[in-house]
């Protein structure tokens, strides 16, 4: 029988696929931190820490970890945990499946996607991260099987950054975009992830790097999902004037910026070699184009309805991306769950959740 | 200046505490003590404070902040108490009405103070909506539904949330949001009793999901109350306050809006200077404990109700 580990197994992607990979009768090892372990309900799974030593290597390793909490300054230091525990966990005969983002293009694929490397750039730290991951594994695992596969945006029943960030934003009035801007959805749906990554997992290792991209709505505009959820919610979505959305965001920037330049934190990026003044650089270079931007929203009132809440400008710049981040997978897997689909197991977890 | 110790020195000290206690005009950390040296040590480093034990804590400072296990919150309050030191607990406060009602009186005995350090009463969102219920334009409280979840993910430094009998997702998540709505609802001064009628849970407590339905009673009026709390999955986050006139929708994280609804309408209401954060509202609360026009918003009288709620739930068996 394959066996599959899986880091970040108590990931919202991480136990779909744990689940996905038992129902197709592999044996599963999840690795997960003891504090978040008890996510991971499936008895038929092997619970092991990272720190546990495996007795013998698994046939496939997905990595689904990556920095995501703490400072940005400790996300070098995460990443290279991260990297120590596959190296240390995958055989030189392991298919290694590492699981990536789209934002490794850009939050609003700005740059030009390719299927292929990214070269290592300065940008936000997270997708720094994300970066420095795939080129850290690309260089230390030559010639073996590693298979790099980037995802659209997660969605589907309690996905917490679309599905359920939505709904709250609904109820709320936050706004879900600017107007004039609907932008591509570049969606994938959690039960899509979790087939794919078991299909690949199931295929004979080539011994070669493959690269997969998977957002299967990624031809979908944000209103065809964003309607349904007003009529399904019964509540009227706001979307915010072009001009409002710029002006706030980038006094959300700084004001992130302001923040994170404590003089202990600074003296802690410098220490650290880390990702030094990413979001420095990443306002600096966006301030002369939102400069005007900035002046004009000062003669407004500060809280006018439809304007953009100070946290909005990166949620909003991704909604507004007219940018489609096309899928490229295997043509031999068949896609589990189409948008008509995807969209009923939604909807029946608005109901079950106490959102209808 | 008042001289405060920490005893537990885990996650929430580490990200939350080290972070909102310094700023705080009459407050200095001078001392700090865990089970764990490294930790204390650490910490003490952080704040340039003394990693002491307890009871050289207790002695040492005027008040102490209590940051440990749940389970733990009740020798550790008394023994501070006892000496006549101002207590702020980390919610929640403890398992029982009995054992609070019992530090209240270990309190006032020895001069000492308690507060319970639930800092979501600093919501600006909270706050408003207090101020709306409180003006009766909408009538009486009917019924109030509190709804949270969300995947795990809480840097969590000891196995409180698996182990200890009050560290499941009623007392660690639910203590909250239910404190957001009696707060909100003014019922935080009030005596109330509590019938449960339905418990779900996955598994004994401590239990990661949780429904519960009640009637709670203040004074002669009837309330009733649903809970769904989850560390399993995303719900709906809300706490939805049903009154004769009215509904109005609270977000159980940091939103500057509430949701009005009406017989045939529905607004989204905006809170002027709403863009408080985490830590913004934590200092707030160390303010409102020790600064120098401290309010009387956490006391621990106020937690009674609460308290006996969360009791009146835990103690209830499964439904069949």
């Amino acid at each position: 029988m394959t066996t599959v580990a899986v880091i970040g197994a108590a990931g919202y992607v991480g136990q779909e696929l744990v689940s996905e990979l038992v129902r197709r009768g592999r044996e599963v090892i999840a690795i997960a931190r003891p504090a978040t372990s008890f996510l991971i309900r499936n008895e038929a799974v092997r619970l092991v820490s990272p720190n546990d030593a495996l007795q013998l290597p698994p046939d496939v390793l997905i990595n689904l970890a990556y920095p995501s909490s703490g400072r940005s300054y400790e996300y070098p230091t995460k990443n290279r945990q991260i990297l120590e525990l596959i190296l240390r966990l995958a055989a030189p005969q392991t298919s290694v499946i590492h699981v990536s983002t789209l934002a490794v293009f850009g939050f609003e694929l700005e740059r030009e996607v390719v299927v292929g490397p990214v070269s290592r750039r300065r940008d936000y730290p997270y997708i720094e991260a994300k970066i420095d991951l795939e080129q850290d594994l690309m260089r230390e695992r030559p010639g073996k099987d590693l298979q790099i596969v980037r995802l659209g945006n997660v969605w589907g029943p309690a996905s917490p950054y679309w599905t359920a960030a939505l709904a709250e934003r609904l109820l709320f009035g936050a706004p879900v975009g600017v107007a004039g801007r609907d932008g591509c959805c570049n969606l994938t749906d959690i039960g899509n992830v979790a087939s794919y990554l078991s299909f690949l997992a199931s295929q004979e290792s080539d011994g070669a790097l493959g690269f997969h991209h998977l957002a299967e709505f990624g031809h979908l505009r944000w209103s065809h999902w964003i309607s349904k959820m007003e009529q399904a919610l019964c509540l009227g979505a706001v979307r915010v004037n072009a001009s409002a959305a710029t002006a706030r965001g980038i006094a959300s920037e700084l004001r992130q910026m302001a923040s994170s330049l404590s003089l202990s934190s600074m003296a802690k990026q410098a220490y650290a070699t880390a990702y030094v003044g990413s979001w420095m650089r990443s306002t600096v270079r966006a301030l002369p184009k939102r400069a005007v931007s900035v002046l004009a929203e000062k003669a407004k009132p500060r809280s006018s309805p439809g304007v953009a809440h100070a946290s909005d400008a990166l949620f909003l710049s991704i909604m507004g991306t007219p940018n489609q981040f096309k899928t490229k997978v295997d043509p031999r897997w068949v896609q589990a769950i189409d948008d008509e689909a995807s969209w009923h197991r939604v909807a029946g977890w608005f109901a079950a959740s106490g959102h209808i | 200046m008042i001289r405060v110790g920490i005893v537990g020195c885990g996650a929430v000290a580490q990200q939350m505490y080290a972070r909102t206690l310094p700023p705080v005009a009459n407050v200095v950390v001078s001392h700090v003590c865990d089970r764990d040296p490294a930790a204390a040590d650490e910490l003490a480093r952080r704040l340039d404070a003394q990693s002491v034990s307890l009871s050289e804590a207790i002695q040492a400072c005027d008040a102490i902040i209590v940051a440990t296990p749940p389970s733990s919150h009740y020798e550790l309050c008394r023994t501070s108490l006892q000496a006549g030191r101002t207590v702020v607990c980390e919610k929640p406060l403890v398992g029982s009405l009995a054992e609070a009602t019992d530090l209240l009186e270990s309190a006032k005995s020895s001069g000492g103070a308690l507060y319970v350090g639930h800092f979501r009463r600093m919501f600006p969102v909270v706050q408003e909506v207090r101020k709306l219920i409180a003006t009766g334009m909408l009538g009486a409280v009917q019924s109030i539904s509190v709804i949270e979840g969300g995947r795990y993910s809480w840097a969590v430094q000891s196995d409180y949330i698996t182990s200890d009998p009050i560290g499941g997702v009623l007392f660690d998540t639910g203590s909250h949001t239910l404190d957001m709505a009696l707060f909100a609802c003014g019922l935080d001064e009030t005596v109330l009793r509590t019938s449960v009628t339905d418990v779900w849970r996955d598994r004994s407590e401590p239990s990661h999901e949780l429904k519960a339905k009640a009637q709670v009673y203040a004074d002669s009026q009837q309330i009733d109350l649903e809970i769904h709390l989850s560390r399993y999955q995303a719900l709906a986050n809300r706490i939805r306050i049903e009154l004769q006139h009215g509904r109005i929708d609270v977000p159980v994280g940091l939103h500057n809006s509430f949701r009005l609804t009406g017989k045939s309408n529905s607004t989204v209401v905006r809170v002027e200077d709403g863009d408080a954060n985490y830590v913004d509202c934590f200092r707030m609360q160390w303010e409102s404990i020790f600064g120098s026009a401290p309010d009387k918003t956490f006391e621990a009288r106020r937690f009674l109700g609460l308290t006996s709620i969360l009791e009146a739930i835990s103690r209830k068996p499964q439904s069949p």
